[in-house]
């Protein structure tokens, strides 16, 4: 029998004013384990992230947390959703006036009772944890991008969230410190049974921390499993992205023929 | 009253025997640490051990109370000892490279 999922994507469908971005999205994020959705830019993964932490709402009944319906959380409900979660973003995202050990305390001392010296503590563990021990009185703008990412990983741990959220954790690092950070990720999974999402573009790291893909393309799931499967599937555009065969300009040939020669003719011809 | 939280104890000899009960976690956080630091401060205390044999949750904000009771225990030449804790419990420990730190016992003196 499978194991349950903690969440479920049920038919999302998603829009950017009139243009629509997602197409009947359909899976499952096991509890424990790390997903990775992958894809070229613009596929729409990080859309999809956009929902599942609430910064995009959804419609009734396309994503399911324990059951519930997140569509129709109330705004006190949505605010207990995001306790529960940590989210590290494409850029850090902290904030530069203050120092890293002062980011990593915010979401305590906004959303706890715990005392000042707790907190303190429950900062220096996490900095432990992401080895930025001699960091904490640093500014962000005095750390190294890698170590920006790992303070933002230290920030969005700071709640001890039961599922983490990361967005292309490799971007803009060089491939060392890109491996570095992936193993962090597999450490916390092992260590803390944390449910962990991620979106990235990058091969080499979706395949070092999956146990479960997702590939994405223009806006549909193109594929879904282990990374064996993924591995060894014969979807000809999944092959394109695994063999990483260029699409220089990037279009879908019959959206700009029925553009060209009119719809209605694309439409008799076929 | 040596606990201002109705928590199992008994204490014997200079040593506090404490059985926390249920989640040890952001939210019970701020009463348990105001009652075991309490103790801790305590002339007569010279040892607690704290038993998590029925803890559910460990989260990082009980790992940090632990920390500040050691310190409280150390600045007399107290102990603290823990005994009970659950896998994922000591996995968080040891992530906190805290197990260098706590007396970490599989058998706690009985007596509550």
């Amino acid at each position: 029998m499978g194991r349950s999922s903690l969440i479920e994507v049920c038919g999302l469908n998603s829009y950017y004013h009139k243009r629509q971005v997602l197409f009947d999205i359909r899976f499952g994020i096991q509890d424990t384990g790390i997903t990775v959705i992958m894809g070229v830019s613009g596929c729409g993964k990080t859309t999809i992230l956009r929902h599942l932490i609430g910064l995009k709402r959804t419609g009734p009944g396309e994503i399911l947390v324990d059951g519930r319906d997140l569509g129709k959380f109330s705004e006190r409900e949505m605010q207990g959703y995001r306790r529960r979660i940590g989210v590290l973003f494409q850029s850090g995202a902290l904030f530069n006036s203050m120092t890293v050990s002062e980011n990593i305390a915010v979401p305590l001392k906004v959303h706890t009772r715990l005392a000042s010296e707790t907190i303190h503590i429950m900062a220096l563990i996490k900095l432990n944890l992401l080895g930025l021990t001699e960091f904490g009185g640093y500014m962000p703008s005095q750390l190294s991008g890698g170590m920006r990412k790992r303070a933002g990983l230290a920030r969005a741990l700071a709640m001890d969230p039961e599922i983490l959220f990361v967005d292309e954790p490799s971007s803009g690092l060089d491939p060392i410190t890109a491996a570095g950070l992936d193993r962090l990720i597999l450490e916390l999974r092992d260590a803390l049974g944390m449910t962990i999402v991620v979106v990235t573009h990058e091969l080499e790291s979706a395949f070092r921390i999956a146990d479960r893909l997702i590939v994405m393309d223009r806006g549909r799931i193109l594929a879904a499993g282990s990374p064996e499967e993924i591995r060894a599937s014969h979807n000809a555009r999944v092959r394109q992205f695994l063999e990483r065969t260029s699409d220089p300009r990037g279009v879908d040939p019959s959206g700009y023929l029925s553009r060209i020669v009119g719809s209605e003719t694309m439409g008799s011809e076929s | 009253m040596l606990l201002s939280l109705p928590l199992k104890h008994s204490f014997r000899d200079g040593r506090l025997l404490i059985q926390l009960d249920g989640p040890v976690d952001m939210k019970t956080v701020p009463e348990i640490r105001r009652t075991l630091l309490g103790a801790a401060k305590r002339r007569e205390v010279k040892e607690i051990q704290v038993d998590f044999s029925r803890v559910t949750i460990l989260d990082t904000s009980g790992v940090a109370m632990l920390v500040e009771i050691w310190r409280g225990l150390a600045r007399k030449d107290g102990l603290l000892r823990l005994n009970g804790l659950s896998e994922s419990a000591r996995r968080l420990v040891q992530m906190a490279r805290l197990d260098r730190v706590f007396a970490i016992v599989d058998d706690l003196e009985r007596g509550l």
